[in-house]
Order: C-alpha cells, then structure tokens, then sequence
C-alpha cells in the first residue's frame, strides 16, 4: 500500500504536462474578475469593451512579473472592492455560514440519533 | 397565546422589512468613495505633447479630464455640453479611447475639438483612472480628483463652471 | 371591452373566494364543488383576457401599450402578456387556479386543502386589485404603435421560460397546502403523503425544465459561452428546485417508513415560500438593481409581507408540532439515514445560495460596503457542501430500508477502483477539478451501467426512473467540470489588408467567406460567414448584429454548431467598413451536459406516470 502511495506521488511530481499552467492560472484569475457593465459576468465571460480592455491590461501586469496578489490589491484600489467576486474574508457571516448551518443541523440530529437510540 | 404570537412575529418581520426598505432608498449616495491618485502618465503625456510644463500650468486650476472615442453615441450626445465648457475657458484633457487616428482626427474635424489637450489611450490611463466605460469625466482640483460622472455629461453636472 | 370583462372577472373571483371561504361549512357537497369550479374558472379569465388584449393589439390597456409593439411577430406578441410585472402576477393567479381546478377534478380529499390554496390566492388578487392591476385604460391610444418588447427577450426558449418555471413554482402550492393542513390538525394519514409526492413531482418536472430553460437561453443568446452565473435571477429558482429535491426524497421516506414526517413537511413550506419569494424578487427588481426598486416600494413591501407572514406562520406550525420532532429511530446504515443526510446537505446548499445572493444587498446596508458574490464563492461553500450529497447518490440505493450490514470487502474494492480511476483521470486531462469529479461521479456510473440493463429487462419502472435520475446527475457534473475546465476562447481579426484564412491555434483554421445584410419584420441583420477547420471536420458559421426597430438597439446573435458533443460558437465582436472582429469559442463535452439535463427531465416525467411502488 505504502509502495502504491509513494508511486502516486512520484507520479505526480514528473508530470511533463503541466497541471497548474500560467495560462490556466491567469484565466482562473479572470474567472474571478467581475465585469462592472454586465449582469453578474466575470470578465472571462464578457467581451464588452470594459471586459475585453482589462484582460489586456491585466496580461501585460501578469508579463510583466507581477504577482496575482499584487495585481488584484492594484485592481481592488482602483475599482473597488465589488470588482472582486471574491468578497473579502473579513466578511465573516458571508464565508463561515453555510458551514456552520451544516454543522448546526449535522449536530442536531447526530443528539437526536443519540437521544433516540439510548 | 399563539394567536397573538402569530401576529406579532409577522408585524415585526413588516417592520424590519420597512426599515430596510426606506434604509435602500435613502443610502443611494453615502457610500464610501474614494478615487485613485491621478496617475503620473497623464502628466507625463501631457509634457511630452505640448513640450511645456503644463503639470506646472494645471497645478491649481480646477480641470476636467474627459473619455471619449468616435465609436461611441453618448459622446457625441455630450459633445455641445464640452464645447460649452470651452466656451467658459475651462481646460479640458481629452483622452481618446481605443480608438484609430484617422477616425479620431475626423470625429474632431467634423464635430469641433472642445479639449485643450488630446492623448491617444490604449486602455493604460483608462485602467489607472478605473474607467467604466466611454464617456466618462474626471473633475480634478489641485490634482485631487474630487467628482467622477459615469455617462454623457449634462447641464446640472457642469453647473460650477457655468 | 376587454378591460371591463378584465376587472369583472377579478372582482368576481374575488366575491367568490372570500364567500368559500366565510361560508364554505355551511354549504353542500355539490355546491362547495361547483362554487369551486367557479372560482377556477373566473381566475383563470384575466389572464386569458389580457393576453387576448396582446394579440389583438388593443392599445386602451396601458399594459398593452408599453409592452408591445404593433409589428411584433405574433409569439412575442402572445409572450409580452406576461414579460411586464402586472402581466406576470395574472399569470401567477392564472396557474394558481389552474392546479385548483386539476386538484378538484383529480383528488377526493380536496375539502380541508382547497381552504389554504385560497387563502395564498387571495393575498394575489389583493396585490392586484391594490398595485398591480394591468387593466388600466389608456386615454389616447388611436394612433400609438406600442413601445414594443425589449430585443433581447425575443427569443422562443426565453418566452416560454417564465411560464414554465410558474408552473414548477406553483405545483408546491398543493403540497404547502397539504402540509398547513397535517400541521395544524396533526394527523399524519399516509394518503396525504402520496398525494404530496405526487404534486411535488409534477412542480420538479416544471422547475427543472424552466431552469435549464433558462440556461440554455442564456448560453444561446448571451453569446459569451456560459450557461450558469450565480446572477440572483437564476439562484432564486435554484433555492425551490433544491429543497423540491430534499422534499421529493424526504417523503419517499414518509411514506415508506412513516418517518421523516415533520422534515417532509416542513421542506413543503418552505420550498413554496423560497418559490414565492424569489419569483417577486425577480419581478419587483429589488435585488437586481437597488434603485430602479424607489419607483414603487410598496410593491416590495406588500411582497415581503407575504413572506414575512408565511415565514411566521410556518414557524407557528413548528411549535404546534414541537412534540413530534423526536420521534424517529432508525439505524445508522440504511437508506433512511442516508436520506435523512441528504435532507441535510440539501437544506445547507439551498441556505448557502440564499445567504450569497442577499448579501450583497445585506452588506450594502449594515456595512455600507459594495461587495461581489460569485462563482468563487459557490464554488467554495456549494460545491463542496453538495459533493458529499453526490457520494451518499452512489452509495444509497445500494442500502436497504431498516438495517444493513458493512461489507468491508466492497468497500474496499469500490474505494481502490475509484482511486484508480482518480489516478487515470488525472494522468490523461491533468486538471485537479476533473480529477475530483470523475472520482466523485464514476461510482454511480458504474453500477447505472451494470443496475439499468437489468431493470430495462425486468420492466421495473419506478427504479429507472431513479436511477436514470441519478445517472443524469453524475453525467451532468462530470460535462460541467469538462467544459469549464477546457473550454478555449479565440479572437480573430479580418480586415482589407489581412489574409481571409487565418490559423487561430496550430489545429484550427479560419476562413472569412463574406458579409451580407438582410431585412426582417422589426429589424435589420448583418451576417457574417466563416468556416472553420479542426483537425479535420469543417463547421460553417453564421454570426450576426440585429439592428431593431422602433428602438434603434443593436443585439449580438451567436452562431453555433455542433460536432458530437462539442460545440463551436462564434459572435461578432465588432464591424466596421474595413475590419471585422470575430469571437470563436470551443465548448467541449456541452451537448453531454443539455443531454443530461434532458434525461434528467425525462425521468421525473417517467416517475410521474408511473405509480410508485411505496402506495
């Protein structure tokens, strides 16, 4: 089993393709661009003007060297936060809820099964 | 007893409702904005075009900086508006945006040219500026942008200078 | 004319309703029946009223004027009856008295549920009759044309997609009214629960046909390649279609095992207060765009008291039946608890896209901050609060109801395919979301394809449906992941001095062929012809720019073929005199992901028609 995991990994690591492509990085990075003209699109999706000149501009920052965090730090200064689809993480209700309402349920029912069962 | 809590939980649920609803009609304009620091490439460009240190020249008057291309309606739509402003000798920036040379020099031939300046932008200064999209104006007051109009420009938007 | 009959029958409907519902124990048999027959009747008249209004073009109601245009080809015509708000709340009131009708004709226990469907019926013709009444006279309406339907939404699949999907909302209507009428009187007879079933079904089926509908409109007409944004629009029908789903399980419990009543009856209420909530959030504008809401807020208001009150009456009936709550006792391995968690994860995700799509409204009001809910989110919080659903999907129907035993060897078997089959996917596609669904999604694939065969030859329908249901599922999300994660976007430029055959990608070749223009009923086209060349299949395209009239507005139509299961997409980007601007877009495995959608529909169909075998 030990041996299965260890060529798993090797396997991984000589990959020749590569998984985490710039290109794919930076479209996944697009992905979560919002467009400010369009109905809820990112500016992956959109090919207004507005989508279409940042993607130009973003890409010359990402040739540039750039790093994704700064670029978005830079995008965020001047847009806003909304450009962001990305709300921030002190947006706390918004981040932790759907896991605690899980947990809150979850955990419900695991004292009744308790409760029920004795 | 559970009457009278069936009525009292939807009353304050209607309340809360109102609250927010007049909370959405009345909070329109106070959220935070702040604008960008003007971004050094205008005044570089600037410099460059005329040759004189117009950085100087513009440092404390209040100016506009307008967006504008000749494939876009709503900018010919607000054209007479600027063409006032020039009237009243108001320094105009006019950055054209992606737009072709000939187009741009035909569009100022046929129309009138209201900008005391012209830069040719391929999307830099419209990015640093966080442009939404043509037309679009700045209001800069020693080089502190202090308005931003989103869209054609009206009568009520320039009402300062006139 | 056609307005007067208009208010007659509202007004009568009206009378009508509040006599049943003042005077109903005072009346026979036959005569509850036919002043119910009347009821569904003059309710369903206004609409049918106003609609008659559209096709005829009679400009002296308002809401014809501002809402179609005299040249209107004569579908769109029929569909701006119901594209305005007004329009829409008649058709609500439409369908309303659509199922009581099909209820009264089809079920004998109608007498205690008809009273609750009133009930909801009469705040409608209320909302009517004070702030959404079409059938107001416009004065001088000789020689208007109409202000005409907005171009964007003359398309068939979105015209009949409100419609639909009214039709899905509305169908729990019948099991909210079931379940008001278990909770208060506290009796729980099983018959209830199959008719509960039965209805749930027949709103999924309308549901999830309006919500891939809808999809499909939007990746065909959009022409920008996605078919789900996470906009609040889609969400709010995505909160019904999910607690429909936990209800529809649910009560298969209910009825099987008698367990689960209060969680089955319960997704009752809430799946017909989330469906009320998010078609009038849609119609009254307010989380779309937070000003245009100022120009009527009593609209919004009278909607969120709607809710409010239904939300607190629910509440209500929950403390009525607080003592029920706990009386389930199953074991910990069977197919109850299984869907017992189903109801879990389901009720978590519908809670997680409601949160993300009031949000943005929220934070703007408490924080004062503009903040942007999307895809990354849902992706993070929906995504993985529905995987392990989707795992429970292959394991469940494998358990028997009541007690099972662990079979350690299967486990690890299943465990060590899927692992394989993980380490296969990635090797090939080397992507780490498609790795993670095929692992997610392989199980149920493999044994649809050993379990369906045999039931195709048993004849045993109510199992097919299921598992072709589930089947669909697994399908779907392994095209989704697909064609998110592969999906490639080209632009390409021809003008006078470039060649008309351009390579956009080593395998891909493009050919201009020409531009032409054409007239049409209410707008000019221009179209654009080009051929592309992958590795050697040839696919024409035609993309085009609709100019409209009376409005001058230009739309971008997308031309797309397809090639198996792929689809090849083209819009143009812009044209001028000298150059044109093309978009070309690949959408591999998308034809896999509308069949999905498809099988999926059509297995809820075939549970319909099929009795199941737990009555």
């Amino acid at each position: 089993m030990k041996n299965f995991y260890r060529l798993f990994i090797l396997i991984l690591l000589v990959n020749p393709f590569n998984a985490f492509s710039e290109d794919q990085l930076r479209i996944d990075f697009y992905k979560t661009i919002r467009c400010l003209v369009c109905d809820g699109q990112s500016i992956y999706d959109s090919e207004t003007t507005f989508a279409q000149n940042l993607r130009e501009q973003l890409k010359s920052k990402f040739d540039e060297g750039l790093s994704r965090k700064d670029i978005k730090k830079e995008l965020l200064i001047i847009y806003g936060e909304d450009i962001s689809f990305q709300p921030k993480i002190n947006n706390f209700f918004l981040w932790f809820s759907p896991m605690v309402i899980l947990f809150l349920i979850l955990g419900f029912n695991i004292s009744r099964y308790r409760k029920n069962t004795n | 007893m559970s009457r009278i809590k069936n009525i009292i939980i939807p009353v304050i649920l209607l309340m809360v409702a109102f609250i927010i609803i007049i909370n959405l009609n009345n909070d329109k304009s106070s959220i935070k904005k702040s604008y960008p620091p003007l971004p050094k490439v205008v005044f570089e460009e600037l410099s460059y075009f005329k040759n004189i240190a117009i950085g100087d020249k513009l440092n404390e008057k209040k100016y506009i900086i307008n967006f504008f291309a000749s494939w876009c309606a709503p900018c010919l739509a607000e054209h007479p508006t600027l063409m006032k402003l020039k009237q009243k000798n108001v320094s105009i920036i006019g950055i054209n945006f992606r737009d072709e040379e000939d187009n741009l020099n035909s569009w100022l031939k046929e129309h009138g040219n209201p900008y005391e300046y012209v830069i040719r932008d391929n999307g830099d200064i419209a990015f640093q500026l966080g442009l939404i999209g043509v037309p679009e104006t700045y209001f800069i007051n020693k080089q502190l942008i202090y308005k931003k109009i989103q869209g054609p420009l009206f009568g009520v938007d320039i009402e300062e200078f006139l | 004319m056609l307005l007067q009959l208009g208010q007659i029958f509202i007004y009568s409907n009206l009378f009508l309703v509040l006599s049943f519902l003042f005077l109903h124990k005072k009346f026979s048999n036959s005569f509850s029946q036919l002043t119910l027959l009347s009821i569904g009747i003059t309710g369903c008249m206004p609409f049918i009223i106003l609609m008659i209004g559209f096709i005829i073009s009679d400009f002296s109601i308002l809401n014809v004027a501002t809402n179609s245009f005299i040249d209107d080809p004569l579908f769109y015509k029929i569909a701006s009856s119901w594209g305005s708000h007004e329009g829409s709340i008649l058709l609500w009131i439409f369908i309303i008295n659509l199922y009581l009708l099909t209820y009264l004709l089809s079920d004998k226990n109608y007498k205690n549920i008809v009273k609750n469907i009133l009930l909801i019926e009469i705040s409608f013709i209320f909302y009517v009759i004070l702030s959404s009444n079409p059938f107001v006279y416009l004065e001088s309406f000789s020689n208007i044309k109409g202000l005409g339907l907005n171009p964007v939404l003359q398309h068939f699949l979105f015209v009949i997609h409100p419609p639909i999907l009214f039709l899905g909302y509305i169908g729990l209507i019948i099991p909210f009214a079931i379940a008001v009428h278990m909770l208060s009187s506290q009796k729980f007879e099983k018959k209830y629960f199959s008719e509960i079933l039965k209805w749930s079904k027949i709103s999924w089926f309308f549901l999830t046909l309006g919500i891939v509908l809808g999809s499909y409109w939007a990746y065909s007409e959009l022409g920008w390649g996605g078919w789900w944004f996470w906009d609040p629009v889609e969400n709010v029908s995505l909160i019904p279609w999910l607690l429909t789903t936990a209800l529809i399980h649910s009560t298969a419990v209910s009825i099987k095992k008698n367990e689960l009543k209060i969680w089955s009856l319960n997704l009752c209420l809430y799946a017909f207060i989330a469906a009320i909530f998010g078609t009038f959030l849609v119609r009254s504008n307010l989380i779309i765009s937070v000003h245009s809401f100022a120009s009527d807020p009593l609209r919004g208001m009278y909607l969120l008291a709607i809710v409010a009150y239904l939300l607190s009456f629910a509440l209500f009936l929950n403390i009525k039946s607080l003592k029920l709550f706990n009386q389930d006792k199953f074991d910990l391995l069977s197919r109850e608890s299984f869907l017992l968690l189903n109801n879990v994860f389901f009720i978590s995700a519908a809670l997680t896209v409601f949160i993300g799509t009031i949000y943005p409204l929220f934070a703007e009001i408490i924080y004062q901050e503009k903040v942007s809910v999307g895809a990354p989110y849902y992706n993070m919080t929906f995504n993985i609060l529905l995987a392990p659903a989707i795992l429970l999907m292959s394991i469940a129907p494998r358990l028997s109801w009541g007690e099972n035993k662990t079979n350690l060897k299967l486990i690890i078997r299943l465990v060590s395919t899927t692992i394989l089959i993980g380490v296969i996917s990635f090797l090939i596609w080397n992507n780490i979301y498609f790795t993670f669904a095929s692992i997610l999604c392989f199980p149920i694939i493999a044994m649809s394809i050993v379990a369906i065969p045999s039931l195709l030859k048993n004849r045993t329908i109510t199992f097919l449906s299921q598992w072709l249901a589930h089947l669909s599922i697994a399908l779907f999300i392994l095209a989704a992941v697909f064609t998110e994660q592969f999906d490639k976007d080209y632009n390409i430029e021809f003008s006078n001095t470039s060649n008309a055959t351009q390579f956009i990608d080593p395998l891909i070749q493009v050919t201009l062929n020409g531009i032409s223009e054409s007239s049409h009923s209410n707008h000019q086209k221009i179209t654009v012809g080009v051929t592309i060349k992958k590795s050697g299949k040839i696919i024409e395209l035609s993309p085009s720019k609709n100019i409209y009239q009376p409005s001058g507005e230009i739309t971008t139509e997308v031309s797309k073929k397809s090639y198996l299961f792929d689809n090849f997409y083209s819009t143009i980007t812009s044209i001028t005199e000298n150059n044109v601007v093309l978009n070309i877009v690949y959408k591999p495995l998308i034809n896999l992901l509308w069949l999905s959608t498809m099988l999926l529909i059509a297995s809820i169909g075939l549970s319909i028609f099929r009795k199941e075998k737990y009555e």
